[in-house]
């Protein structure tokens, strides 16, 4: 596989994983961490 | 010059949440939710944004996937690789103006590098898992400076802070840690980045396949040797354009002939 559809393929896949993460509530997750450090 | 006014205003915008170093309290708006592109600790008075090393140990700890956090280094990666690093990162700011106090440059061996990599895997990902804490943040240097004295010095002050915390029983392992270091950046260019950083280490395997990459036109090339005098973080540059370790500060393409010069985009690759 050629590095021009590897960078391809991993940005395709990295944006799937951030609307993944998003719709399933990892943001509020990540808000609420800074309130018990 | 032009990197360094990068490098100041990113640490700005990453920490101006004056009424957190003024009031001692967290911000805890929207952009909280949100992660930084570079090791910013998200305990920091002033930190608008969150760790992606510090949320990722947590995901584990929670023994939970962290889809956003993956995607989110996954997209700044193969986007820019680890020039976050060398533009953005507060910490790399402090390690690039403190190697400026003495002219002496110490290298360290190459095997060193791959001691973030052990960072990164034993601290940042299988202890978190088995003991369900965020064991890199316990002992990261970055955080001490910007979250552990800020919290300890308001403890000291009076102010309402979470001191019991940031004085923790490993507070002062981290202290020492922290002191080692930044003596060690007066001498070594970048010492913690090379060698401790877990982000750096993430962002480290995109670099070959990153949209921003360096090009090398040996024809230009007078092997002046100018490059890796001024590299930061100490690269042969003609041999290791792109390497895991080069932080695309791009300082070499500043070279006289125009030999070095930096690609954006997919551009001429197979």
């Amino acid at each position: 596989m050629s590095p021009k559809v590897i960078t391809i393929l991993l940005i395709v896949a990295s944006i799937a994983f951030v609307v993944a993460g998003l719709a399933g509530g990892e943001r509020s997750f990540i808000d609420s961490l800074g309130s018990y450090l | 010059m032009k990197r360094r006014l990068w490098q100041i205003i990113s640490t700005v915008l990453q920490n101006g949440y004056i009424p957190g170093f003024v009031g001692f309290r967290l911000y805890e708006g929207f952009l909280k939710g949100f992660c930084v592109p570079t090791l910013n600790c998200y305990a920091c008075p002033g930190a608008f944004g969150s760790c992606p090393i510090g949320v990722l140990q947590n995901f584990v700890a929670q023994r939970m996937f962290p889809y956003f956090v993956v995607g989110f280094l996954g997209l700044v990666g193969a986007s820019v690789g680890k020039m976050t690093c060398g533009w953005l990162c507060p910490f790399g700011l402090l390690q690039d103006v403190l190697k400026k106090i003495s002219r002496r440059t110490v290298k360290i061996p190459r095997w060193m590098g791959y001691l973030k990599y052990a960072a990164l895997v034993v601290l940042a990902m299988v202890l978190p898992f088995l003991l369900m804490e965020t064991w890199y943040c316990k002992l990261c240097p970055a955080g001490g400076l910007e979250g552990a004295i800020p919290w300890a010095a308001g403890g000291a002050l009076g102010a309402d802070a979470m001191e019991g915390l940031a004085l923790g029983h490993l507070f002062w392992l981290k202290m020492a840690l922290l002191a080692g270091f930044i003596l060690a950046m007066v001498f070594i260019k970048r010492p913690f980045c090379r060698t401790f950083c877990p982000l750096g280490a993430i962002f480290s395997l995109f670099n070959k396949i990153s949209l921003v990459r360096l090009r090398l036109d040996m024809k230009k090339c007078n092997q002046c040797g100018l490059c890796s005098r001024i590299c930061p973080v100490d690269l042969d540059v003609c041999r290791e354009l792109d390497s895991p370790e080069c932080i695309k500060c791009l300082d070499c393409t500043r070279c006289p002939t125009g030999a070095i010069k930096a690609e954006f985009g997919l551009g001429n690759r197979p």
